[in-house]
């Protein structure tokens, strides 16, 4: 059974790794980027992290402060300097609310996954002449996770939020309701399932392999030299494995214990990126505690704590049905912040549409384009669908500044027609000729790669 | 609502509502002004409008004189081209990477027209992503990592884009200037401006997108000012000072010392605006509302 079962899991692993290889790195490049050449934003991925929401998961749905808070995170306005300079959001760094393993940016990571919050390109006021990058942490289940920051420096998760727009992305003081929207949104994200894992934080017998039960007993097992510790001191199981307090682990001072819920899909691991596996985690802390652990000892906690770090289906192919799902939650947020004469709400959710329908557009490649051949009238068709919606929301955000509600409303009911079936149904019919197909693609950033490395040496 | 006019352009295939008309009349700097006197010329474009079928002569008359603006342009380009190939055989790096940006120059302030008529050149001129033909092979090669050998593979390519460009200015001469179309390549060059970030852009290598995109600025506003302003003055005014100052608000965006300092969220206001304000004034001066694409030959 287990051994059926761990094949199982082994192919669904491999099946789901599978969109990730298609995906190259793709720097960007040149002389004339905001960000320094080399950056690597990941952007292109064709598997991006599975979200969940707690609303959706308990049967009910997203509320108009969690979409607005979605809207704001992926919002490069609500930043400043040369985060929104560049158009990164919150969402960059944290693509659906996950971590983002492949962020790199000269100068501010050491290691792609890490980002120095402190440097001197984001914002000169919080710039402390260190390069002192950290983990890009996933925020799944941080209403579970207090107190925040790696080291734990902020009690409230608002003030958190607010002090990551403020002093480290040098953004304007944020709207009392946007910090609420934000928390609200943060909040809403939950852990991947993990059926591996029963009541109290156990492994679910019928599930574990013979390594994963030992590796659980090792991590209930107290430490030989401080008998008063085990791994399961700091890492409680039945509370999120946290213990919402900070330790010295031998990484340089008091770090906030992480979860290890989903912590397959959260590496590099430890405050600043240092690890890339299990293995050397837990031959840091059989190092730093002499533990004494044999080889097969490690093996096994190794193994339990893939079993803990479990998640259901964590990457989605990205493709027209997600990104229209996001199009249509953000401008849900639209039916409260018109009638409520929001305006400021209103510019948000529009500014943020229209980048994300405009970057939606481009994955149909036009005719310049020479990398895909066919499907042009169909790419056409998908494009100029794409062009008029944002049109149309900007002729929201014009009527309701000017305070004509009704009109600004029937825009929205039309665009709300348009994106429920005719406007998927284009760019369905479009898609393999898009950018999500994985040979258009490939073929696609093969050929900018191809421009991009004549670049890099370039003594321009 | 019906797919095939969906599919067939037009906002799907929405009129414009009067409010949108009122709103932009509104946001006209100056608000409402009276129709300014303008010499005889104007007069007749007048009379033309209100006189049933004449219209679109006018505009036709209009899009005509806008045909030598365009073969300057591509001229220039193709001018520039031949140099460039000069500079080459002459194994002169630096004066091949001044006349690849004096070609692109003349290329840029004519894609109001390019992408909407001549599509197949366009591919072949400026295909994008590409390092291996077109005016982006030329770059990656001249501003790459080993010009002084890429100086060698420019040679055949140099060749091909001036051919290409020649066979645009010969068919210049007698190729249909409808204004609908001319319409729908302001529209759809203000829009993809607007999609424009400070990321490095499309002539990353050169270092030159600023330049594609003040290009494309002058062209905006050489074709609308020589086929459309006289016509949208007088059928409506205060739409023609808000298309005025919507086209100024284009230029004055891109009007900076480096790409890294542009104001992108600006830059896509003011070109959305702009579009909107043509698909208003079409149907005032007897169009169809622009496309954001070119659907077929209209």
């Amino acid at each position: 059974m287990n051994v059926r079962l761990q094949l199982f899991t082994f192919a669904l692993g491999l099946l789901l790794a599978l969109p990730l290889a298609y995906s190259h790195a793709f720097p960007l490049s040149g002389g004339e980027t905001v960000l320094p050449p080399g950056t690597e934003l990941n952007e292109d991925a064709l598997a991006r992290p599975r979200e969940v929401f707690r609303s959706e998961v308990l049967g009910g749905r997203k509320s108009y402060l969690v979409n607005l808070g979605d809207v704001a995170f992926n919002s490069p306005s609500i930043l400043g300097g040369a985060a929104r300079q560049a158009a990164m959001s919150c969402g960059t760094c944290h693509v659906n609310g996950a971590s983002n393993p492949r962020l790199f940016i000269p100068g501010m990571s050491t290691r792609p996954g890490n980002f120095d919050t402190t440097s001197l390109s984001f914002n000169p006021k919080a710039f402390n002449s260190l390069l002192d990058p950290v983990r890009i942490p996933s925020l799944r289940g941080a209403r579970y996770l207090a107190p925040y920051g790696h080291d734990g420096r902020f009690a409230s998760l608002r003030d958190f939020v607010r002090n990551v727009i403020v002093n480290e992305f040098a953004g304007p003081e944020p709207a009392p309701a946007i910090l609420d929207a934000l928390v609200a949104y943060i909040q809403d994200i939950d852990f991947l399932p993990n059926p591996r894992l029963g009541p109290g934080g156990l492994l679910a017998a019928s599930y574990a392999s013979d390594a994963e039960l030992r590796g659980e007993v090792l991590f209930f097992k107290p430490f030989r030299r401080q008998p008063t510790l085990s791994c399961a001191t700091c890492h409680v199981p039945t509370g999120a494995f946290v213990d919402h307090l900070q330790h010295n682990v031998g990484t340089g001072g008091l770090i906030k214990t992480p979860t290890l819920l989903n912590a397959n899909f959260n590496g590099p691991y430890f405050h600043d990126g240092r690890y890339d596996s299990y293995d050397q985690v837990v031959e840091h802390f059989d190092g730093q505690f002499d533990l004494g652990l044999s080889a097969t000892d490690k093996q096994d906690l190794v193994a339990y704590l893939t079993a803990v770090g479990d998640g259901e289906r964590p990457y989605e192919r990205d493709g027209v049905a997600l990104r229209m799902k996001e199009i249509s939650d953000f401008a849900s947020v639209l039916e409260l912040a018109i009638p409520g004469r929001d305006a400021a709400v209103v510019s948000l959710v529009v500014t943020t549409v229209d980048a994300e329908l405009r970057e939606l557009a481009e994955r149909f490649p036009d005719h310049r384009n020479a990398t895909v051949a066919d499907g042009q009238q169909e790419r056409r068709a998908a494009r100029m669908a794409l062009k008029e919606l944002v049109l149309m929301f900007r002729q929201i955000e014009l009527a309701a500044s000017a305070g004509r509600l009704d009109q600004a409303t029937a825009e929205l009911r039309k665009i709300t027609e348009l994106t429920f079936i005719p406007v998927p149904a284009l760019l369905k019919k479009a898609e393999p000729w898009s950018l999500f197909n994985a040979g258009v693609h490939d073929a696609h950033y093969g050929a900018l790669r191809q421009m991009l490395q004549s670049a890099a040496k370039s003594p321009h | 609502m019906d797919m095939c006019s969906y599919l067939a352009g037009g906002v799907f295939g929405i009129r414009a509502p009067r409010w949108r008309f009122d709103y932009v009349v509104r946001k006209a700097r100056g608000a409402r002004r009276s129709v300014p006197w303008r010499p005889a010329f104007l007069c007749l474009i007048a009379a033309t409008i209100w006189v049933p079928n004449a219209g679109a002569s006018a505009l036709d008359v209009a899009a005509q004189s806008y045909r030598r603006y365009l073969i300057e342009d591509i001229g220039r380009a193709l001018t520039s081209a031949r140099t460039l190939r000069e500079r080459i055989e002459a194994r002169n790096l630096d004066g091949a990477r001044t006349a690849w940006i004096e070609a692109r120059t003349g290329w840029e302030r004519s894609e109001v027209f390019t992408s909407g008529f001549v599509p197949d050149l366009d591919q072949k001129i400026d295909a994008w992503p590409n390092a291996r033909h077109g005016f982006h092979g030329i770059e990656a090669a001249l501003f790459g990592a080993n010009p002084t050998d890429a100086i060698e593979e420019t040679r055949e390519k140099t060749d091909a884009l001036i051919a290409h460009l020649a066979d645009l200015h010969a068919q210049l001469h007698d190729i249909a200037l409808t204004p609908q179309r001319l319409l729908n390549g302001i529209a759809r060059l203000a829009f993809e401006m607007g999609g424009s970030k400070a990321d490095g852009g499309e002539s990353r290598l050169s270092g030159t997108s600023l330049n594609d995109l003040q290009s494309n600025a002058d062209g905006i506003e050489l074709a609308y000012r020589i086929v459309f302003s006289a016509t949208v003055e007088v059928a409506a005014p205060q739409l023609a000072d808000a298309a005025r100052t919507a086209v100024q608000r284009l230029k004055a965006v891109v009007q900076i010392s480096a790409l890294r300092n542009l104001d992108a969220g600006a830059l896509r206001a003011h070109s959305e605006e702009l579009v909107a304000i043509l698909q208003v004034a079409a149907p005032e001066i007897g169009l169809d509302k622009p496309t954001l694409e070119e659907v077929a030959a209209q």
